[in-house]
């Protein structure tokens, strides 16, 4: 009985796999956190939106998510590479920067054709890798920045006010650098006080549980300054039950959907829509193009291998722009026009 | 005492009567070895690249951290006792590696095997001497081992410094001295020594049997008079090193000291012991054999990316698969068997 | 044969033996509420806005899912099992409740249905989760946390990467509402505490699961129906699940996989706390009651303190961890794992 269930199990199984099984195609990789976060998704979609413009049957897309797992991140990356040869181009957001260097290191040595977004580490860039086409990124400093002036000039009184802090998730690379321009835009403007910070760890029901721990305390709050769209709208949340929401600014970043009606109906006082189908779309595109030979790494210009993209800033005023912009027509990008997503270049010391 | 109890205690002495039983008792180690047989040739039918040099030299470095912090958690299990901070010490461990390269160069090896034999012993200590329940107390550790590990690296996932590069690149050797090594990378021989030498411990020394026997049946091993509060702080000992150990490879493998690093890894450990045979409740297991574990649950891992399964459904697969493996490998032999 | 089908007199004898023995063990019991009540007095004193009528709301509030989370476990872990699924199959259940309400992405009004067919859902798993753990004759460790990976996975897949949000009018009343100064989702919690003591104390079943966990094959050789007794345990788990998984939507309004995450742990951390012990047999849900109540004022504490995020793990790591020290059965004869 055992024996012919284990090996009903095993012919299901097969069956399954037959059907999911790779061929000759090329496999377009996107390797991500998560098939739960809304804006890592925003990358598939433009993966995907890419893929639509190559002949059909010439590749596929491929997700890698790794679960917040930096280990699995690599691996699963070195697994792939190990099984399709030269047949795969990748696409990565790393989990945390560090990851990059292993992640170089192992397309280098497979000499497979690759994009990386939002942060690599210090001293690493893709001048250092014949195979690394380029590295794109919002301006996550600058971004953790913006969205605080946003916030601090919201107030009743612009630029004086208390706020409390939601940070994502602690030691991970997107918090840092967010972290790092709230930093600055507080050295800017003496006249805030923050009253506390936590970790929210991206996590929409533990910013709902601090925030309304925090409201049990602190009964003038102007605003919060919060990492992410998913930790924001638990935020809301929150206020909404004390009847406080719109009377306390938060922020958040990611621009997805729900956050942007937020900011609609004024829940939020900002988000900033990174735009994760431009990203993945071009950061496909770019190693596509290399990958069959339209261009080269090696004779690149700078601006192209490390480059900044505009992230829209939403609020009530660029509101109906975005609308206009990315809601009631979705852009169709001209991927051949690899120039359009460098918004400036980046620096390298 | 029981007579299950009698006969727990005594196959940690490993004697049969005859060959048919030797065969009997082993069977569920050859279904073990049967599924990972089975699943490696499913998925190289699929892609052939499966089997290559490459994908092979990846599984061994995949199942490095993997395996020596699941013999380290498969010695706790086999006092009935669990150990949830090995996520948080090899994070630690990691952090703290990257640190010390700077300052102390090839004795940082040292020095955090160092730290896991404290942070072992500390567990050991706390539910040894304490009497906290080992769930509370490695509950306790994980987040206080979790807490130094952002403390250290300053909230910070840290790189290691090209500086600092000549002291973890031997791990993309290919040969110690004249002896090449083939596809086999030297952080699995890692791996493979620390698991031979756990095991080694576990089955010849008295104390490594006692482990055994605190699980078959604690009340009658105390009635024998075997030295249970020293088995059980050096099991937990061993399990700080395992995590130790990991979190080096980890760091040595990534070349960077995140504090959250590990932080998944606890719970696939003790899965992986418990499909290499160690039963939770604890007197039963074999060290050697948790490699087999281990291999299952990187081989489904690894094998899920090489035939493209859908990233929806990656968590669903790999649910399924984990099914399938312990279902295949159950030892439902033996009717009185209390399993929990 | 008696009229629940189990015969026996020495079954009922043995059950009996182990209620008595749990009235014993209530008294060693009250260490945790005498912790409980220490922690209340101290933060009172030390935490700015502990003590006011907010807060003691927020955080009957914050205890809901914790709560009910830990009356399933309560009885999964008297039996000396685990049940590890709750962080998938909490966020599936809270994925599919949001999608068939009043809601932003799906055209389904299924109202009170919905709930019901949620909560079904946690049920149903439990009992798959309970079938193959009691006839595959698998741990249950490792057959719910696989279950919790295919149930995340499934979650996932409901909103294929966009969750949903609620716009139904009554989840909105349910979780800003009070009645008598408790907020509504807490009278869930409650409701579901109560029909735990229930099971637990008035029902044959609840004798059995204390004696299951105190000695199996004793238990088994007396008659007791041991496959059921289990299945019928982890079938209360998924639905206290099922039923934790949608107060989380309520909470939060949307539907996302990340409601069931970080709620098994600290369910378990309440029961073992408050004196369940894991090796099974002893303590119940009063315990459990008191350990999520204690588990809960640490984290409010905790944050109403302000203590740096870096190190609030530590502290928590701690202060359970002494609470435990203190109130742990000690003698010779007593064993620990």
């Amino acid at each position: 009985m055992k024996k012919l269930f284990s090996a009903l199990l095993v012919a299901a199984f097969a069956a399954t796999m037959v059907i999911a099984a790779a061929g000759e195609k090329l496999t377009i990789a996107v390797s991500i956190r998560s098939m739960s976060s809304e804006y890592h998704m925003q990358y598939v979609a433009g993966a995907e939106a890419f893929l639509k413009t190559l002949p059909p049957g010439t590749a596929e897309v491929q997700v890698l998510p790794c679960e917040s797992n930096d280990d699995k991140q690599i691996n699963d990356i070195k697994a792939l590479l190990a099984s399709r040869g030269k047949n795969v181009i990748l696409f990565v957001d790393p989990n945390n920067a560090p990851n990059i260097t292993a992640i170089a290191e192992a397309c280098e040595d497979a000499g497979v054709y690759w994009c990386s977004a939002w942060n690599t580490p210090e001293g690493i860039t893709p001048f250092l890798y014949e195979y690394w086409v380029h590295h794109q990124s919002c301006d996550g400093v600058k971004q953790g920045y913006d969205i605080a002036v946003n916030l601090f000039n919201s107030f009743k009184t612009p630029g004086k006010g208390k706020i409390l802090v939601m940070q994502g998730m602690l030691a991970n690379t997107a918090n840092t650098t967010r972290m790092e321009g709230l930093d600055q835009a507080l050295k800017e403007y003496p006249g805030i006080e923050v009253l506390d910070s936590q970790a929210g760890d991206w996590d929409t029901k533990k910013a709902l549980n601090i925030m309304e721990t925090w409201l049990a305390r602190y009964n003038d709050i102007d605003g919060v300054w919060c990492a992410s769209d998913g930790m924001a709208l638990g935020i809301v949340q929150a206020l909404k039950a004390k009847g406080l929401e719109k009377k306390v600014g938060v922020t958040g970043v990611d621009g997805v959907m729900d956050a942007i009606e937020a900011v609609g109906t004024g829940d939020l006082v900002c988000t900033i829509a990174n735009n994760g189908w431009m990203q993945g779309g071009y950061g496909v595109a770019y190693a596509y193009a290399a990958y069959t030979g339209k261009i080269s790494p090696a004779t690149m210009t700078p601006r192209e291998r490390m480059f900044y993209t505009n992230g829209f800033l939403v609020n009530a005023e660029t509101l109906p722009q975005y609308r206009k912009d990315f809601i009631e027509s979705v852009p169709v990008y001209d991927y051949n026009n690899l120039d359009f997503p460098i918004a400036r270049p980046m620096e390298v010391e | 005492m029981s007579n299950s109890a009698h006969h727990d205690l005594a196959t940690s002495g490993r004697t049969w009567a005859s060959g048919r039983s030797w065969l009997r008792d082993n069977m569920s180690r050859f279904i073990s070895l049967a599924s990972i047989v089975l699943l490696v040739i499913i998925f190289t039918v699929m892609n052939p690249n499966f089997l290559g040099a490459a994908n092979v030299r990846n599984l061994l470095t995949d199942i490095s951290p993997l395996l020596v912090m699941s013999c380290g958690v498969a010695l706790v299990l086999l006092l009935g006792s669990i150990d949830l901070s090995m996520g948080s010490i090899a994070s630690c461990s990691a952090v703290m590696l990257t640190l010390t390269f700077t300052c102390a160069g090839w004795w940082s090896y040292a020095l955090i095997f160092l730290f896991g034999v404290f942070a072992g012993f500390l567990n050991g200590i706390l539910h040894a001497k304490l009497k906290v329940p080992s769930f509370i107390a490695t509950l306790s550790t994980q987040s206080i081992w979790q807490s130094a590990a952002f403390l250290l690296s300053g909230g910070q996932p840290l790189t290691l410094i090209p500086k600092n590069w000549g002291y973890v690149n031997w791990v993309r050797a290919k040969s110690i001295g004249p002896i090449p090594l083939g596809p086999i990378p030297p952080l699995f021989l890692i791996g493979l020594v620390l698991m031979i030498v756990y095991y080694v411990y576990q089955s010849r020394t008295e104390t490594g049997k006692t482990m055994m026997a605190l699980g078959a049946n604690e009340r009658a091993a105390r009635l024998i008079g075997l030295g249970i509060n020293r088995a059980k702080i050096v099991a937990f000992t061993f399990s700080g090193i395992g995590a130790a150990v990991a979190g080096m490879i980890f760091a040595v493998k990534l070349k960077s000291g995140i504090p959250t690093v590990g932080e998944q890894y606890n719970l696939i450990a003790i899965a992986s012991a418990a499909l290499g045979g160690v039963a939770l409740t604890g007197g039963r297991g074999h060290i050697i054999l948790v490699i087999l574990g281990v291999g299952l649950i990187t081989v489904i891992q690894n094998g899920m990316n090489v035939i493209a399964v859908d990233g929806f459904w990656q968590q669903i697969v790999f649910g399924l698969l984990v099914l399938a493996a312990i279902y295949m490998n159950s030892d439902r032999r033996r009717r009185d068997l209390v399993v929990k | 044969m008696d009229k629940h089908g189990y015969s026996s007199p020495i079954a009922e004898e043995f059950a009996q033996e182990m209620v008595r023995r749990n009235k014993v063990d209530r008294i060693v019991a009250m260490a945790p509420v005498g912790i409980l009540l220490f922690l209340v007095a101290l933060l009172s004193i030390v935490a700015d806005g502990f003590f006011t009528g907010y807060n003691i709301q927020t955080i009957l509030g914050q205890l809901s899912i914790p709560l009910v989370m830990s009356m399933g476990l309560t009885f999964v872990i008297l039996l000396a099992g685990t049940d590890l699924s709750g962080e998938g199959l909490g966020g599936f259940v809270g994925s599919i409740v949001i999608l068939m309400v009043l809601n932003t992405k799906t055209d389904l009004d299924m109202g009170l249905w919905a709930i019901l067919i949620a909560v079904a859902a946690g049920l149903v798993v439990g009992i798959i989760s309970g079938v193959i753990h009691v006839y595959g004759k698998m741990p249950s460790f490792i057959v719910t946390y696989a279950m919790s990976s295919i149930m995340a996975g499934f979650a996932v897949l409901s909103y294929r990467g966009q969750p949903a949000m609620s716009k139904y009018e009554f989840f909105i009343t349910l979780s800003r509402g009070r009645f008598l100064g408790i907020p509504s989702l807490t009278w869930i919690a409650l409701a579901i505490f109560a029909i735990s003591y229930v099971l637990q104390e008035r029902t044959r079943f609840g004798e059995y699961v204390f004696a299951i966990g105190d000695n199996e094959r004793v238990a088994k050789n007396t008659g007791i129906n041991i496959n059921r007794i289990k299945i019928l345990v982890f079938a209360w788990s998924g639905l206290c699940i099922g039923v934790a998984g949608v107060l989380g939507a309520i909470r939060i309004g949307r539907g996302e996989v990340v409601i069931g995450k970080d709620t098994v742990f600290p369910a378990i951390t309440a029961v073992v706390v408050g004196g369940t012990p894991l090796t099974g047999g002893r303590g119940g849900v009063v315990h459990s009651l008191v350990g999520a109540l204690i588990v809960t004022i640490i984290y409010n504490g905790l944050i109403l303190l302000g203590v740096s995020t870096y190190i609030q793990a530590a502290i928590q790591g701690v202060i359970i961890i002494t609470a435990v020290a203190l109130s742990v059965k000690r003698g010779r004869k007593v064993v620990t794992k």
